[in-house]
């Protein structure tokens, strides 16, 4: 028996959370589309990469209060005030210069209050606390969870697509989920594993990649969300842990040729390792780039203090109550 | 962006606490500020109103915001891979809250450049004098060449006194400073007012001939050091008037100078004004002469010689020793010597004379206890072995003939040369001339001042042992406010200084200090920041406290315009142009 421990810290979940032998994947698969033989892919060439700047996109949310809402006397309603922040930051791109730092390109912090049962609530805590509406159809805590989630979700898209251009390749944090990019430039980045797309006996290569190497491209999500995606991984595998350390799964939609996403998945193999963050620096290592990482410190103060936060909340709470409806 | 006021340097940082004593800036991305700049905020009070807190800049501070390790710099400014935001910062020291309200400057206010009647008001300048007649004399520059004020009402005993100045030596910053000073506060008579007239500086030129050329202009003058002048209000010229004054070489009316031989006097004592002016417990300032009681015998037979000593008719300040006893039926006035008796017209025979008394020569008579006291026969032995010491080194300095003492009525600044003494001899004539000082002005009243320079302090006033000279400068420490004696003394290092004669001075500088130096309690009145300066200091930069400023203040003064040198002293028109 041989015993890994999961290089992520606990908090943060699992890396991999896929592990039912024998699960078939949910998913119609190609593949073949890179009519290539499956094997490990050599990391791409990095001279070759036709990008000036690298984007990076992500979001941070933080559950800042959960509320229950009472409407003339009737029971309460879930409600959760949350504070969401988004924000992207380039990268030079350019070989043979010394790069400029990393910049923050633009950051938006949203504050809300979901409402269960459609209910449309706002709330006002204090300067830059201001809690807009966002009514909710369902009426499950998750439901308010998942509503909120896909705020973040859309935001990011914004942003990411704001800032597409020809002369850069924008990564996105996650999947592309509801986000359309078209054929521009934007590719998902995925951390954990969760879903299984492979099956053996091609799903055993993906074990197998070296430093930098990724899987040829495979098609899958029609009619829905069609999508290529691939593997790579980001730092040399390590014996003591287990096989999928380091590995990631980018994606780019289906409007790419293959010729398009062949060239996107090469530009990330010679790129997103340099990205990589050691071991010792990021809980998430080496799956949360360098950039991402910074980008959510910065958001997550961007935030503001989570106790004031609470404690103007609750003052809110308070005096709305006493104007009649009733938030708790 | 809002826009940014005119002279606004940054914002009060909210990040961590204000207080009354301490704030931070953070900075705007582009202003700076520098040590020393001083900074103004203006605070809303409620009830109150406005409060302008003013400071003075005591470190600032640079790093990346967001940035955890120290790879993480790589990562910023090399890698270009992690986003951090450069933040600037300065640490600001209160020195004044106007009006005096002591509350914190609030986070987020924004920080202005103390300049023009702001800077002022940061110096207190506006409380240095009373009644509308300004105090304040300008004594350096900033490294931005504005001017540094000191409150003169501490030097001139009007509140206090005194100057310490302390620094390493080598860096010749001590007299220089000492001298600028001096410069400043004889260029200003508006300032000094009633202390200005007949102000009298007596200082003593110790090593090489730093001094002997102060009323020559320095040839090195440059345009840069003369422009410095300018702003401090002082015409660049050498001081206007000086008097030399060299030990005789033993030739009458010859000095024993360097380089310089005109207008240079020659001085020394005749046996009738050593007597007189009882400088014989002058040449027992060792620290091993207090504790063999040595000190003892000196002051009975220096009392003993005023009371036996005879003028000699013919021979100016010549003396003989005679009996009063014997003598008491004679009418006053000069004498003429016995055949066979000794007639004492130098050092060397005050001595002989002085050993007839204590050490009888043939061996078979008794000391006479009218001279020696009680005192044990080694202790007198020891007294007239140390005596028969001086003689070599003293010796030329006691001599017959016409009086040639120190005139110090002569011109404003008076320079006496000693660098070519030995130590004891040294000790002897600054001794000499600081108790002639002291005794004249007792019971005179303050008016006109006297200034002394005396550059290591620690020889003179040493924190231990006893020395007639210490006496004498502690009294003036503690009383020459009154006195009007003012003392501006140098010290290598303070610690080695009598406390009694530190602490009273109101006045204090400090150039660049040995680092162990300035650990030490006596530059207490440094911030941690400052001391961890003076051990940097460049040349001509130094630190003052003043009482009226609550904060050091660092400041420059520029190159001098008399020369140091020979080299440096402008040639003269060629005597022998024409022929």
């Amino acid at each position: 028996m041989r015993i890994a421990v999961q290089a992520w810290a606990p908090d943060y979940g699992s890396e991999l959370d896929m592990l039912r032998p024998g699960e078939p994947t949910r998913e119609e698969v190609d593949t073949s589309c890179e009519q290539r033989g499956w094997e490990a892919v050599a990391p791409g060439d990095r001279a070759a990469v036709e990008a000036s700047e690298f984007v990076f996109v992500d979001g941070v949310r933080r559950a800042d209060a959960r509320l229950f809402l009472s409407f003339d006397g009737e029971g309460p309603l879930a409600g959760l005030a949350a504070s969401v922040g988004v924000g992207a930051v380039a990268c030079d791109g350019a070989l043979g210069s010394r790069p400029r730092p990393a910049r923050v390109l633009e950051t938006k912090v949203l504050r809300l209050l979901a409402a269960a049962g459609g209910r449309e609530v706002e709330l006002a805590a204090g300067a830059g606390l201001e809690y807009r509406a966002l009514p909710v159809e369902g009426f499950t805590v998750d439901e308010l969870d998942r509503k909120v989630h896909g705020q973040m979700r859309d935001a990011e898209a914004a942003i990411a697509l704001r800032h597409a251009r020809d002369d850069r390749v924008v990564f996105v944090d996650g999947p592309l989920a509801k986000m359309a990019p078209g054929p521009r430039r934007v590719v998902g980045v995925i951390k954990s594993h969760s879903a299984v797309y492979l099956e053996p006996p091609e799903d055993a290569l993906v074990a197998e990649l070296g430093c930098g190497e990724r899987t040829p491209i495979f098609f899958f999500g029609a009619p829905h969300r069609p999508r290529y995606s691939w593997y790579l991984r980001l730092c040399p595998p390590d014996p003591t842990l287990h096989s999928w350390h380091g590995i990631i799964r980018c994606e780019v939609p289906a409007a790419h040729t293959v010729e398009s996403a062949v060239r996107l998945a090469d530009c990330s193999t010679a790129v997103l390792v340099g990205y990589a963050s050691p071991a010792h620096w990021d809980k998430r290592a080496p799956q949360n780039l360098v950039p991402i990482a910074g980008l959510e410190r910065h958001l997550r103060h961007l935030l503001g203090d989570r106790e004031l936060a609470y404690r103007l909340l609750r003052g809110a709470a308070r005096r709305a109550g006493e104007e009649g409806e009733h938030v708790a | 962006m809002p826009e940014i006021r005119e002279g606004e340097v940054g914002l009060v940082l909210g990040s961590t606490t204000s207080t009354t004593q301490e704030f931070r800036v953070v900075l705007h991305e582009d202003e700076y500020l520098q040590l020393d700049d001083l900074v103004v905020v203006r605070t809303h009070v409620p009830k109150i109103g406005e409060v302008a807190t003013y400071g003075i800049v005591t470190e600032v501070e640079a790093e990346y915001e967001g940035t955890q390790f120290a790879s993480d710099t790589r990562r910023v400014a090399v890698d270009g891979t992690l986003p951090a935001e450069k933040s600037r910062t300065a640490v600001v020291q209160v020195v004044r809250v106007l009006p005096e309200l002591w509350v914190a400057p609030d986070s987020g206010q924004p920080v202005l450049r103390a300049t023009g009647a702001e800077r002022e008001r940061a110096l207190y300048v506006d409380e240095m004098g009373s009644g509308g007649v300004s105090r304040a004399l300008p004594v350096g520059l900033t490294r931005d060449d504005e001017p540094v004020w000191a409150d003169v009402d501490f030097f001139d005993g009007t509140k206090g006194a005194h100057m310490s100045i302390s620094g390493v030596s080598g860096v010749a910053t001590k007299t220089s400073y000492a001298l600028f000073f001096l410069r400043c506060l004889t260029s200003h008579p508006e300032i000094l007012g009633k202390s200005a007239k007949n102000l009298r500086v007596l200082i003593f030129n110790v090593k090489g001939e730093d001094l002997m050329f102060l009323d020559k202009p320095n040839r090195n003058l440059g345009d840069e050091a003369r422009s410095k002048w300018t702003r401090l209000g002082i015409e660049p010229a050498p001081f206007p008037s000086v008097s030399f004054w060299a030990p005789e070489s033993g030739r009458e009316g010859i000095p024993r100078s360097g380089a310089r031989m005109e207008g240079v006097q020659a001085y020394r004592w005749t046996p009738r004004e050593f007597v007189d002016r009882n400088l014989l417990p002058l040449l027992f300032t060792d620290a091993q002469d207090v504790r063999q009681q040595l000190t003892f015998v000196g002051e009975r037979v220096a009392r003993q010689l005023r009371r036996w000593a005879n003028d000699v008719a013919g021979e100016e300040g010549a003396l003989v020793l005679r009996d009063p006893f014997v003598t008491g039926e004679d009418p006053p006035g000069p004498v003429v010597a016995k055949p066979g008796e000794r007639v004492v017209r130098n050092l060397h025979d005050l001595v002989e004379a002085i050993g007839e008394y204590l050490e009888p020569e043939n061996g078979l008579e008794e000391a006479d206890q009218r001279w020696t006291g009680r005192a044990a026969g080694g202790t007198v032995s020891a007294f007239m072995r140390r005596l028969y010491g001086a003689v070599p080194r003293v010796g030329d300095l006691v001599r017959a003939g016409p009086s040639r003492l120190v005139d110090r009525t002569r011109e404003a600044v008076t320079v006496v040369d000693i660098h070519q003494l030995h130590e004891a001899a040294q000790r002897f004539v600054v001794g000499a001339l600081i108790q002639e000082v002291h005794d004249e002005k007792e019971g005179r009243g303050r008016f006109p001042l006297s200034v002394i320079v005396l550059d290591e302090l620690n020889k003179y006033a040493p924190r231990d042992g006893w020395s007639p000279i210490r006496d004498t400068l502690v009294d003036i420490a503690q009383r020459g406010r009154s006195l009007g004696v003012i003392l501006i003394g140098a010290q290598q290092s303070a610690s080695r200084v009598d406390p009694d004669v530190l602490s009273n001075a109101s006045l204090r500088v400090s150039g660049r200090l040995d680092a162990a130096e300035a650990e030490r309690a006596e530059y207490g009145w440094m911030l941690p920041s400052t001391r961890a300066r003076a051990r940097l200091l460049k040349p001509g930069t130094m630190v003052l406290s003043q009482p009226a400023i609550p904060a050091p203040t660092m400041l420059t003064f520029p190159y001098p315009p008399w020369a140091t040198r020979p080299e440096e002293a402008a040639p003269e028109a060629d005597p022998f142009e024409g022929l």
